[in-house]
């Protein structure tokens, strides 16, 4: 009865657009329902997922939270566990801190030049991948392709693989980031670049100007502004790509919290962790205000 | 002071930068480091990994049939990203709506906007390590991983969806005499679910990345063989991942920007 009542006009979720829904979209509608019902299933039990581990989960998460944190571990006499505040811990924690210094320095180093890098190589590919500017279809695919196809690598699986070539340390690092930075950077870049006004483009090319003056009169300064808040995203998603490059075997703070992980020092991994959270969101901040004074 | 500031403000930022690379690349530990040498030796890997990939691992049979190694891990992969994606986009509905500023006021979206940009600046693999902890090594800590930090962005941009919803339309439906849960069933959800979705569509596209990352950390997909090989220099291995990888994640990229703009 409900479905002729004026108050639920059985237009569903599609209210507004013509044509819906016939008795045979409705049909359409339910089987993709039950497929998509059917796959979770079939997924969720590939992926172990179990509410039941969910549930034993919980507490093991406790545990370690616990053991993040300055808690000294009595064994009571019934032998049962309690956990008691420690000043002495809490000390020992703080007086880590100093020694994240370095690799902290080392990821910040890391983020800089190769946002740098990649914000450099991405300019020629971003030109040449532009469809207004670039006069052969090949070399405008070309350039796409070869964008898209580096785009697709994950930028963690990048620095595994790099760090098994090149050897561990900061090299597989700067090298795995700046190709990510590139891929990030030229796309943005070439759809700015197509977006940009054809008029001065144009007028350049009618008083004779060769191609690279009117790129640098007539591209270059309708598209400066964005390219350099582009860097700064750049950098800001570098920042916490170099955050975990250490876990791969390439540089940073990363691999002092996998050490510490490793040794089982969780208080030690937890002021990393800190540490981590408060440059990324210090790094986010500052780039955010510099991109919104330039646009 | 600052008209002096202003004058030179160019000069001063290139000082600045100068000075900010100048501090970066002293610093950085490349000098005991052979460039070259280097270059070389990666070369001559990269040259294995193209010319004598393992295509067994593609594709291998024997007398128990033929299995798909690679195929069976990607799937896993893409199956941790669908469970991931849902339980995120999920949980991040009502985080959406608590913080979005026309339902929760000004504060209570700051409030929810913090939290949720807390969950985002928190880095997808450290998340993961701490989880591996909690529920053991295998896909399902991935997958929480994923569920987790998707809310962080996604309850964001449903927030954005909220705060842009139009109230003509629930005036009208007031109006009418409609209740207040058919006001949000049919003065709502068809404003935001669109959107919503298309938003976990794109979500799902970098939590397949991600699904590829997290394995290197034990948390179950394509990333585990991966590290394997790379730990054991299987470098024919490693080229039919990365070959795998690049497919599918190009094959959910194109057909998630179809999804998406069919949608909206």
């Amino acid at each position: 009865m409900s479905r002729l009542s004026p108050q639920a006009p059985d237009r569903g979720l599609f209210a507004g657009i013509p044509g819906a829904p016939t008795p045979w979209t409705r049909v359409r509608n339910l089987a993709i329902g039950v497929l998509l019902v059917a796959l979770y299933l079939w997924s969720a039990r590939a992926t172990d997922f179990s509410l039941g581990r969910l549930a034993r989960g919980v507490p093991e998460m406790g545990n370690l939270l616990i053991r993040m944190l300055p808690f000294e571990r009595v064994d009571l006499p019934g032998g049962g566990v309690a956990w008691r505040w420690s000043n002495e811990l809490l000390r020992q924690q703080i007086a880590f801190l100093p020694s994240v210094w370095g690799p902290l320095m080392e990821t910040l180093r890391i983020a800089i030049v190769s946002a740098t890098l990649g914000s450099l190589l991405a300019v020629p590919v971003a030109l040449l991948a532009s469809r207004n500017l670039v006069r052969y279809p090949w070399l405008y695919w070309l350039a796409r392709g070869f964008m898209n196809l580096l785009r697709t690598i994950p930028d963690l699986v990048l620095a595994a693989v790099l760090a098994g070539a090149f050897g561990v340390g900061v090299l597989p690092g700067i090298l795995a980031v700046t190709i990510f930075s590139f891929t990030v950077v030229a796309k943005l870049l070439s759809e700015s670049i197509e977006a940009i006004d054809p008029g001065p483009l144009e007028a350049m090319r009618a008083v004779g100007a060769n191609r690279l003056q009117a790129i640098a009169f007539g591209v270059v300064p309708q598209v400066l502004p964005q390219y350099i808040a582009y860097v700064l995203y750049v950098f800001e998603i570098d920042v916490r790509a170099s955050t975990v490059l250490g876990l791969v075997g390439a540089g940073g703070i990363g691999f002092t919290l996998q050490t510490s992980l490793r040794l089982l020092n969780y208080r030690a991994a937890f002021m990393i962790i800190l540490v981590i959270l408060a440059v990324v969101v210090l790094i986010d901040t500052i780039s955010n205000r510099l991109r919104e004074r330039l646009l | 002071m600052t008209a002096l500031v202003r004058r030179n403000g160019t000069l001063i930022t290139a000082l600045a930068l100068v000075a900010l690379y100048a501090w970066a690349i002293a610093g950085l530990e490349l000098q005991g480091v052979n460039l070259a040498e280097r270059w070389h030796q990666a070369a001559a890997i990269f040259r294995i990994m193209v010319t004598e990939p393992e295509w067994t691992y593609l594709w291998k049979c024997g007398s128990y049939g033929c299995v798909s190694e690679l195929g069976q891990k990607i799937l896993e992969t893409l199956q941790m990203a669908l469970v991931g994606t849902t339980i995120g986009a999920v949980l991040a509905v009502p985080f959406g709506f608590l913080a979005a500023r026309n339902v929760a006021g000004a504060r209570g979206s700051r409030v929810g906007k913090f939290i949720l940009n807390a969950i985002r600046a928190f880095p997808e693999v450290v998340l993961a390590l701490m989880l591996l902890k909690a529920v053991g090594l295998g896909p399902f800590a991935g997958v929480l991983t994923m569920g987790i930090h998707s809310i962080g962005m996604l309850g964001k941009l449903y927030a954005e969806v909220v705060e842009g919803i139009d109230r003509d339309v629930l005036e009208a439906m007031a109006a009418c005499g409609a209740s207040r849960s058919q006001a949000v069933a049919f003065g709502i959800l068809p404003q935001v679910l669109p959107e919503f979705a298309s938003f976990a569509i794109y979500r799902f596209e970098i939590n397949v990345r991600a699904a590829a990352i997290l394995g290197m950390v034990g948390a179950g997909g394509i990333g585990t063989p991966l590290i394997f090989a790379v730990n054991n220099r299987d470098w024919g291995r490693i080229g039919v991942i990365l070959l795998g990888i690049i497919a599918v994640v190009a094959v959910v990229d194109a057909v998630s920007s179809y999804l998406r703009r069919k949608l909206v």
